[in-house]
């Protein structure tokens, strides 16, 4: 069974496409009753479809918190890549991410510049970029990434994706077996890269008993 | 092992002192001049279980329950299917009653016939809708502030209630800022409001 965070029908079956092994495994939305026990659930997928404010998703951030001590793999995406942040901070006692306080005008251009085209920095060893299948300097089109600033990374996570303006388009937690946040919804786009939706398959792959 | 032994469960005690707490709760609201009302409607949401005799005749058994003898209330009940969780079969027990003191009565009534018959741990929570006037640090609004529309969610398993607010709008698909509000509303007026957020599970779509 793996855990969900923010994540609906219609998504699901979108990244089922993309790993139809998803169709066959059991979910669970851990924000929801019925409780689950966390160690039952091998893994973990948070998402959100837009950008989130903090205050917006305290469940959610506290399920995830939870859930980061079992160990077992996680993958956020998209605006869940926010809340995975807000988790980690919040374990080390610092403030969470609250979108709110940022710039809208400011966030809104650079979403829609994002979107079109963005040239991003995979981390040389990160798991990110060792999953996707290379590092180094990658320019992506139609893809809408939401970079989150630089100072707003938890100091548990590494950065593995970097934009040009120096937000952290991605990030991983070393230590951790297997835990990666991307601000993209790899469901989101057929012009995903080639090799980004390996990430998925990966997650999958680690879920696997 | 212990927990067999000594039980884990709320005890049917704290279970309705937890219950009329909630009618304390809105007299006290009356008498401070806060706007808050009960609507007529609680649901009591379980995990059915074909095995056990009594959930699985189980409309029979709360008419029993409900309408026979010297404790006999004119409470409404419906089950109900639960059509939102896809993944899971649940169900719901439907209470309908216009004096929120009966529904109290009631709705305990149901769920400690369901303990005395072996469904204990097939109950998940107890829900009661409610309409409240309540604002959020920094709203913007007008004064008064308009009134709210919100669940308050009973765990049996801790005995405890937590505020759901809905909201299709949010991306988090609930109003935690209102949800704290009324947390803390609530409890300055005696509720006992669980103080884990990661306890405070959603219940989307509701049959009421």
């Amino acid at each position: 069974m793996i855990g969900t965070i923010g994540i609906n029908d219609c998504h699901w079956q979108r990244l089922c496409e993309i790993d139809s092994r998803l169709n066959s495994i059991q979910r669970a939305d851990l924000t929801e009753l019925p409780t689950r026990k966390l160690e039952d659930c091998s893994g973990l997928l948070i998402s959100a479809a837009d950008a989130v404010n903090g205050d917006q998703t305290l469940v959610a951030t506290e399920i995830a918190k939870r859930y980061i001590e079992t160990g077992h793999p996680i993958l956020a995406i998209a605006a869940g890549a926010y809340i995975l942040n807000d988790a980690f901070s919040d374990r080390r006692g610092r403030q969470g991410i609250r979108r709110a306080e940022h710039d809208d005008t400011a966030t809104s251009d650079a979403t829609a510049d994002h979107h079109s085209r963005t040239t991003v920095f995979l981390t040389v060893g990160s798991k990110t970029a060792m999953t996707i299948g290379g590092s180094g300097w990658l320019t992506i089109r139609d893809v809408e990434i939401n970079p989150l600033p630089m100072a707003d990374l938890s100091p548990e996570l590494m950065p593995s994706a970097i934009t040009e303006d120096s937000s952290v388009a991605a990030f991983e937690m070393i230590g951790h077996r297997w835990a990666i946040g991307v601000t993209w919804d790899i469901a989101d786009s057929a012009a995903m890269p080639k090799g980004f939706t390996n990430l998925l398959e990966a997650f999958v792959d680690r879920t696997e008993v | 092992m212990l927990g067999r032994i000594f039980g884990t469960r709320t005890s049917n005690d704290d279970m309705w002192s937890s219950m009329s707490s909630l009618s304390v709760m809105f007299s006290k609201f009356k008498d401070a001049g806060v706007v808050a009302s009960p609507r007529r409607h609680a649901g009591v949401i379980f995990e059915p279980d074909d095995s056990n005799q009594f959930l699985s005749d189980l409309k029979s058994n709360l008419d029993d329950v409900l309408y026979v003898g010297p404790g006999a209330t004119k409470t409404a009940v419906e089950l109900r299917d639960d059509e939102y969780r896809n993944s899971v079969n649940l169900r719901w027990i439907i209470l309908d009653d216009g004096n929120f003191d009966d529904l109290l009565n009631s709705t305990y009534t149901v769920a400690n016939a369901m303990r005395h018959n072996d469904a204990g741990s097939n109950l998940l929570a107890a829900t009661f809708h409610m309409d409240i006037v309540i604002s959020t640090p920094g709203d913007n609004l007008p004064n008064p502030p308009p009134m709210v529309e919100a669940y308050l969610i009973y765990r049996f398993d801790l005995n405890a209630y937590y505020p759901f607010v809905p909201d299709s709008n949010l991306e988090a698909g609930r109003d935690s800022a209102l949800e704290n509000a009324i947390a803390e509303a609530t409890g300055d007026y005696g509720l006992n409001v669980n103080k884990v957020r990661a306890n405070w599970l959603g219940l989307w779509d509701m049959p009421f």
